[in-house]
């Protein structure tokens, strides 16, 4: 059956239904309202041409990261708005910068003989170098979360690795029990989904869902 | 969602058996009579053969409809191209159970394939439960209900087993009975066009005389279903241990997020096991392993937290040692009030303070010896388990009174005792196996040949039980009904 990613706006609708909050963000489709999005949000700033077209953003050139003032924010503006000639553009995204955290991914991927099967690990842009990930079958209870966090080798630096702040824990297994929430609800429809990277900040602080990509079947939600 | 796995009661508890095809020539056409009658099945058994008068002397009917009282279940062993009209006969004459040997379906393909997607469809119309087809049968060892070809007398006990394979349930279960390992029920379900290994698994967990489940599993024709066997049976206490062939990584290349890269299939099934619990382990002798400890024991194993090492060398203990650190076993170290027992015994005395592994010389196992030196170590309230190794000495006999020692000691206390015996298995000059190995497996203390594997069984054990409790105490609601 047709298998389709769901753009930012769609995946942003689908996720807020559960309670899954990407990072503080603003998404831009037209050159003028790019200074009052930056404003409302704040410096540091990351900028990302959202396409339906580009798996992997980063290695595409379409990230832009760390933007301090108005200047580098149009210079990096005007030279992803450039890309629209050869990419079918959604638009620009502006991102809150996230404070350091430790970098995670948690996802959905659909096994051929079990389903969908929720995963978290290590995150970023080499989660398959890394290789550093568990599994299990939704829903998970908290607990559960907790024992899948704690089979990671990353699991050593949420705890506060080398005099480290541990990191918001809490945040992060509910972050797994709300993922595994959708990815029954969605069974049979969702194909994958990939938030990474998700940055665990310091206890208390939450986390920053940078980047959200949804595959789904059949022609939307 | 599933079927009610209560309905395999069926196949398991028959009083009377049509054997479709029987015959007094061909390994399923014979044999699965011979072993029924041999095995001593106390219900009635109907050949049904329309080329026969009799088989082995019993009246043979032409049709399962004319048999003298409705068969509850029809076993076949006939060409494939006879299965759907037997089924059909079998729909007419109200059967709803069938155990189908009959091979050349699915795993053939073609032709295979769509006789067997009839044969679904068929049964599903007029509510006729399978097993199989290419299956060899299962056994319910309670009643004496043999309905595949089992070698010996079966030793009935608590554990089921469920495989695909029919040639792997025979052999396995030679290894069970190498090992004087009780057996419950043994089911395979071949191509799973009705009974899947699965709803095998749920079944065993809801069955009372069923203790310990083993499975050898292939592929699955429904992973939730077998999860929910894994989930069911971790509630159930009943712990289960798998063997998986074939974790393939098909598909992974060409996935289009992280999280589907890596996540392959293998991964998957042994994140599922690690879930609910069961033990994924890497060959038949470990699984066997784990399973003969598990069975043994039940829940006292948890005492292998405090594991006592009783060793004839002191190299051994060391090895053993190692291997109890590698596997996160606790040895703590004896307590003083043993000591001082051990300080009192008159062989023993000169030995000093004991470390755990307890490096005991080799005149302590010698016979008599062994029944006092062993008992202080399993009286020691201390100690949660023991582990004693010893080495095979060059007298037969006095090997054989040392393991009488042992079982009788054993016997004698709740605290779980595994014993590894290391030296040559074989019967020397050709004369029968020696008999202090056989005695110990058939009092039912596990045996090892050599520490590795009687850590690694005593650790997957003790972990079972251990992940059971703490599952229970956060057994939230919504995680243990959405499976």
């Amino acid at each position: 059956m047709f298998e389709h990613l769901l753009g930012y706006s769609e995946t942003k609708t689908v996720l807020d239904r559960f309670g899954i909050d990407l990072a503080p963000a603003e998404l831009v489709t037209h050159e003028d309202d790019l200074l009052a999005a930056a404003r409302k949000l704040g410096y540091p700033l990351a900028l990302k041409a959202i396409s339906p077209e580009q798996t992997h953003k980063t290695d595409a050139g379409l990230v832009r990261l760390n933007l301090k003032d108005e200047q580098a924010l149009c210079e990096a503006a005007a030279a992803l708005w450039a890309c629209k000639n050869d990419l079918k553009l959604e638009g620009l995204l502006l991102q809150k910068m996230s404070p350091p955290g430790v970098e995670t991914l948690v996802g959905v991927t659909r096994d051929p003989q079990f389903g969908g099967v929720v995963v978290f690990g290590a995150g970023g842009v080499m989660v398959e170098l890394l290789d550093d990930v568990t599994m299990a079958l939704p829903a998970l209870s908290p607990w559960q979360a907790e024992q899948m966090v704690h089979e990671t080798k990353i699991h050593r630096l949420l705890e506060g690795f080398r005099g480290a702040r541990p990191c918001d824990r809490p945040a992060l297994i509910q972050l797994l029990v709300r993922v595994s929430r959708l990815a029954l609800a969605m069974e049979g429809m969702l194909v994958s989904l990939d938030l990474n990277p998700v940055f665990v900040l310091p206890e208390g602080q939450g986390l920053f869902v940078v980047d959200a990509r949804m595959v789904v079947q059949g022609e939307g939600i | 969602m599933w079927a009610d796995p209560g309905r395999l009661e069926a196949f398991f508890t028959p009083r009377r058996v049509a054997i479709i095809g029987a015959s007094e020539e061909g390994m399923y056409p014979a044999g699965v009579i011979q072993n029924l009658a041999a095995h001593g099945f106390d219900g009635e058994i109907y050949p049904v053969n329309p080329n026969r008068e009799t088989v082995f002397g019993r009246r043979c009917y032409a049709n399962v409809t004319c048999t003298p009282q409705p068969a509850d279940l029809a076993v076949l062993v006939v060409n494939r191209r006879l299965v759907l009209p037997a089924l059909q006969q079998c729909a007419q004459a109200g059967i709803r159970a069938a155990l189908i040997f009959s091979a050349g379906f699915a795993e053939e393909g073609g032709e295979g394939r769509a006789l067997q997607d009839e044969m679904q469809k068929q049964a599903a119309e007029s509510g006729l439960t399978i097993v199989g087809p290419n299956c060899a049968g299962l056994a319910n060892l309670a009643n004496r209900t043999v309905i595949t070809r089992l070698p010996g007398t079966p030793r009935a006990g608590k554990i089921s087993f469920v495989s695909q394979s029919g040639a792997l349930m025979m052999a396995l279960y030679g290894l069970f009975a190498d090992r004087c390992l009780g057996m419950n029920r043994l089911l395979s379900v071949g191509n799973q066009a009705g009974v899947t290994l699965g709803e095998g698994l749920r079944h065993f967990a809801a069955l009372a005389e069923t203790g310990v489940i083993a499975a050898f599993v292939e592929g699955l024709k429904d992973g939730r279903e077998f999860a929910a066997g894994l989930r069911e049976a971790l509630t159930a206490g009943k712990p289960v241990v798998l063997v998986k062939s074939g974790q393939t990584h098909a598909g992974q290349a060409a996935a289009a997020t992280h999280t589907a890269a890596v996540a392959g299939s293998g991964r998957v099934f042994s994140a599922v096991c690690r879930q609910f619990g069961a033990l994924l382990v890497d060959d038949l002798q470990d699984m066997l392993d784990v399973v003969q400890v598990l069975d043994a024991f039940g829940e006292r194993i948890t005492g292998a937290g405090r594991l006592g090492v009783v060793t004839q060398s002191g190299g051994m203990g060391s090895l053993t040692a190692d291997w109890c650190e590698r596997w996160g076993l606790p040895m703590p170290p004896f307590s003083d009030a043993l000591q001082n027992r051990l300080a009192e015994l008159p062989h023993l005395k000169n030995l000093g303070r004991l470390g755990n592994p307890a490096d005991v010389r080799g005149t302590s196992w010698r016979g008599a010896a062994t029944a006092q030196t062993l008992e202080p170590f399993m009286a020691d309230e201390h100690t949660g388990a023991l582990l004693l190794l010893l080495a095979r000495s060059a007298v037969q006999a006095q090997d054989a009174e040392t393991a009488e020692q042992i079982i009788r000691t054993a016997q004698r206390f709740e605290k779980p005792l595994a014993v590894v015996w290391v030296g040559q298995r074989q019967p020397l000059e050709g004369a029968e196996t020696p008999l202090a190995h056989r005695l110990l497996v058939e009092a039912g203390i596990p045996l090892f040949d050599q520490p590795g594997s009687a850590v690694r069984a005593l650790a997957r054990a003790r972990n079972y039980w251990f992940y059971r409790r703490e599952a229970l105490e956060h057994q939230e609601t919504e995680a243990f009904c959405n499976v």
